[in-house]
């Protein structure tokens, strides 16, 4: 099982579409996925129609019983775990493990679905904590969504020192451009500055009213047809990041 | 994980779904996705390999899915082009290396098919997400003398983390009044209910099940009886060429029926015991070559791994050659299979097993099976001892060739009789004479083939590159066939030693008791 994280420090770049997206995309390939919802706000479980159990909980998680809490999804080969708001802590929670231990906490607790999924891929809260430290320590890829803007920018910057803060492998990182609108002439002048850095896929998520419609379709874009131009970028994105981070 | 739950119930037989659907919809938002007519046809080999791993293979159009009795999926092979059964027509996949091991060189064969008729439910809850999959299926089973419509039935698919769902659907129904279904098995038994064929009633083993204190005459007709559906049950599939196995479980039933009669000469009626030896030695005759031919044919691939890759084209014009002359061959046997004679010989067997008059019910065939059978296994298994003690390491290959007759003849008794003994020790005795078979049969195809090889390399004539190429060909099979002969050659001594050991001897003596003759035991107590 390949651990893909879509993270970012900063709130709005398209995380939680991207992950949606990606992880429905990736399942219709005959592959199958898990999609973890770390995100306390539970957005990717909205998109997904799905609410935790009532007994689910941060300790379940922490305690790795949480096999019984996923949940299909309406779509075949593509289960979620739900967020719950008490994931807020799982910060707090981890402050006690020693540092290299902690790290590596959430790959521990992954392992066990190791032979049941092909991928896990986690949808990640904006901060930049020890939690942050876990999921980069976990993923065999991390994914960043980037706004070309400045203060998207400064998030993946941060990304990249934090990756060598802890001594981690910064080749597992991409990057791509999302919710681009070309007619915005600094989103232009920015990919047109970095979009040749090796850190950017070729694909880019434009901005589109499709995407910002899931949250009152509640479904990923392209369960409601497969000629959706937003479903078809999500595709090629996820073309992309395997031929390029997990390739095997 | 926890593996998710499927259950099937049947309604009773006058029962509509749609009161059921009504009370699902208190509980839950009923989506209906539609219904599909669909024609299921399911295939096997002739002798039922996939049913025997619990396996269906349901065929829709030119695809093919592979299903365990409980529903689980295998995989699928798609785009399967029309009149495709083997396992080699398939493109690559996993599902197809399974159908390999399982099928081996059997075809795929329609056994039954239904219409089916599927109405695809899910259900929902208040944020509109599906927390149970339903279907409805009405199935009519095709076929002459099929029931009309079987009871509809309702499967109820449980999706990760909606158990409680799962439960609630599966309480209704109950209440409802379903029956629950085996899970296991009732697609299977759905499947096969209006087929001519039923599961299992061909098999791969041979097994008569004798009564302890059986007379000859009907443990003769049993035996023979067996052997002759055997014979009738394979005539078809022999004719249409389907695959070779019909033609090589057609030969064995020949002649494993020319060896009891041989066996059992002397309580055969004299005449009717020369007329049958003779007939059914015909017939075994009249089937040999096309078999020989399907042999080579079905070790093409060993063939041509033994052979460096330069040297494998020469084996082109070989194989070509065989290829043309099975047609011929087959084209042949059809002939025997549809004539006078053929047909002749078996109405007349069948007359002689079941004739109320039938010699074989007269006062001669009224002794008791079991001490006939003690009798001629264990003057079987000297005359193979006989043979074996008389093989030396530099004597004629004939030698060898005689115990294999013997090693056949016994093992057939074996088998026919195995009912009287005690199951354990015979299987016990039974494999280690296959091991010795194994070795004797393994060193006479390779003298066969080497016969043949060579006949055929002194056959080529001309010196074209053509003839060159598969002369070298032909040398480098030779070659290697000699050295594998030589192998085995060496290993019959052991192999001979470990059969023919005190030890196994006492499992026989265990078995069928020892040659003193009831006075004489009798005497000595």
């Amino acid at each position: 099982m390949k651990i893909v994280a879509v993270y970012s420090s900063k709130g709005g770049v398209g995380k939680t579409a991207t992950a949606v997206n990606l992880a429905y995309v990736a399942s219709r390939s005959g592959q199958r996925v898990l999609l973890c919802d770390l995100d306390p706000q539970g957005a990717a479980s909205f998109y997904y129609r799905i609410k935790p159990k009532k007994s689910f909980n941060r300790d379940r998680l922490l305690q790795g019983r949480f096999e019984q809490y996923i949940r299909a999804t309406d779509f075949d080969g593509l289960d979620l775990l739900p967020a719950h708001f008490s994931f807020r802590n799982l910060d707090l929670a981890l402050r006690d493990e020693k540092q290299a231990k902690k790290r590596r906490v959430l790959g521990k607790l992954l392992q066990p679905l190791a032979k049941d999924y092909d991928y896990a891929i986690l949808d990640c809260p904006p901060n930049l904590t020890f939690l942050s430290e876990t999921i980069v320590t976990a993923a065999d890829c991390v994914i960043t969504p980037v706004i070309p803007t400045t203060l998207s920018l400064l998030a993946l910057e941060q990304l990249i020192k934090l990756l060598k803060k802890i001594d981690c492998d910064r080749r597992k990182l991409i990057s791509f451009f999302s919710m681009v609108e070309r007619r915005k002439s600094m989103h232009q002048q920015i990919m047109e500055k970095y979009g040749g850095y090796p850190i950017f896929l070729q694909t880019v998520i434009p901005f589109m009213a499709e995407i910002e419609k899931m949250g009152l379709s509640r479904q990923p874009v392209g369960a409601g047809g497969q000629q959706s131009p937003a479903h078809r970028a999500y595709e090629l994105l996820w073309q992309e990041i395997r031929q390029k981070k997990l390739a095997t | 994980m926890e593996p998710l739950r499927q259950l099937a119930l049947v309604f009773q037989p006058a029962m509509e779904a749609e009161p059921l659907i009504e009370q699902l919809r208190h509980l839950f938002i009923v989506e209906e996705q539609g219904r599909q007519d669909d024609s299921e046809t399911f295939y096997d080999t002739f002798d039922w390999r996939l049913y025997r791993k619990q396996l269906l293979c349901v065929g829709a159009g030119r695809s093919r899915s592979l299903l365990s009795f409980d529903g689980t999926q295998h995989g699928m092979i798609d785009d399967l082009g029309p009149g495709r059964k083997f396992w080699w027509e398939m493109t690559p996949s996993e599902v197809r290396e399974t159908l390999r091991e399982i099928i081996d060189v059997r075809a795929l064969l329609p056994m039954a098919a239904l219409e089916t008729d599927k109405r695809h439910c899910r259900l929902l809850n208040d944020d509109e997400k599906t927390v149970v999959r339903l279907t409805i299926r009405a199935d009519v089973p095709v076929g002459d003398g099929a029931p009309d419509q079987l009871a509809k039935v309702v499967t109820i698919d449980e999706l990760r983390g909606y158990q409680e769902a799962f439960d609630t659907v599966h309480r209704l129904c109950v209440a409802y009044g379903l029956t629950p279904l085996d899970s296991d098995s009732w697609l299977a038994q759905r499947a096969f209910s209006g087929s001519p064929r039923t599961p299992l009633d061909y098999g791969d083993k041979f097994r008569v099940e004798l009564a302890r204190d059986s007379d000859i005459g009907t443990a003769i007709v049993q035996i023979c009886g067996y052997l002759l559906r055997e014979i009738e049950f394979n005539r078809q599939g022999v004719y249409d060429d389907v695959d070779t196995e019909f033609l090589h479980d057609f030969r064995i039933a020949i002649r494993r029926t020319r060896s009891l009669l041989s066996l059992l000469k002397k309580q055969l009626p004299i005449r009717e015991g020369s007329y049958f030896r003779r007939e059914f030695k015909w017939l075994g005759g009249v089937t040999g070559k096309l078999r020989d031919i399907d042999v080579y044919l079905l070790q093409k691939e060993a063939y041509l791994a033994m052979l460096p890759s330069r040297l494998r084209p020469g084996l082109d014009g070989f194989f070509a050659d065989l290829e043309q002359h099975r047609r011929h061959e087959l084209k042949l046997l059809r002939r025997h299979l549809s004539s006078k004679r053929y047909r002749s010989l078996l109405s007349d067997w069948r007359t002689f097993l079941v004739a109320d008059d039938s010699p074989l019910f007269g006062e001669s065939s009224r002794k008791s099976c079991r001490e006939l059978a003690d009798r001629t296994i264990r003057k079987r298994f000297r005359a193979f001892l006989r043979n074996g003690e008389a093989i030396t390491d530099d004597g004629p290959d004939s030698d060898m060739h005689n115990l294999r007759i013997q090693g056949k003849k016994l093992r057939y008794l074996l088998e026919f009789f195995r009912s009287l003994y005690d199951e354990k020790s015979l299987e016990q005795f039974v494999k280690q004479l296959k091991k010795m078979q194994d070795n004797l049969g393994d060193f006479n195809d390779l003298c066969v083939q080497e016969e043949m090889l060579g006949a055929r390399l002194d056959g080529l004539g001309g010196n074209g590159r053509r003839v060159l190429l598969q002369a070298a060909a032909l040398g480098g099979l030779l070659t290697v066939q000699a050295k594998k002969r030589g192998a085995l050659r060496d290993q019959f001594a052991a192999t001979y030693a470990a059969f023919s050991s005190s030890q196994n001897r006492e499992l026989l003596v265990s078995l069928i008791g020892s040659d003193q003759r009831p006075e004489e035991r009798a005497g000595r107590q």
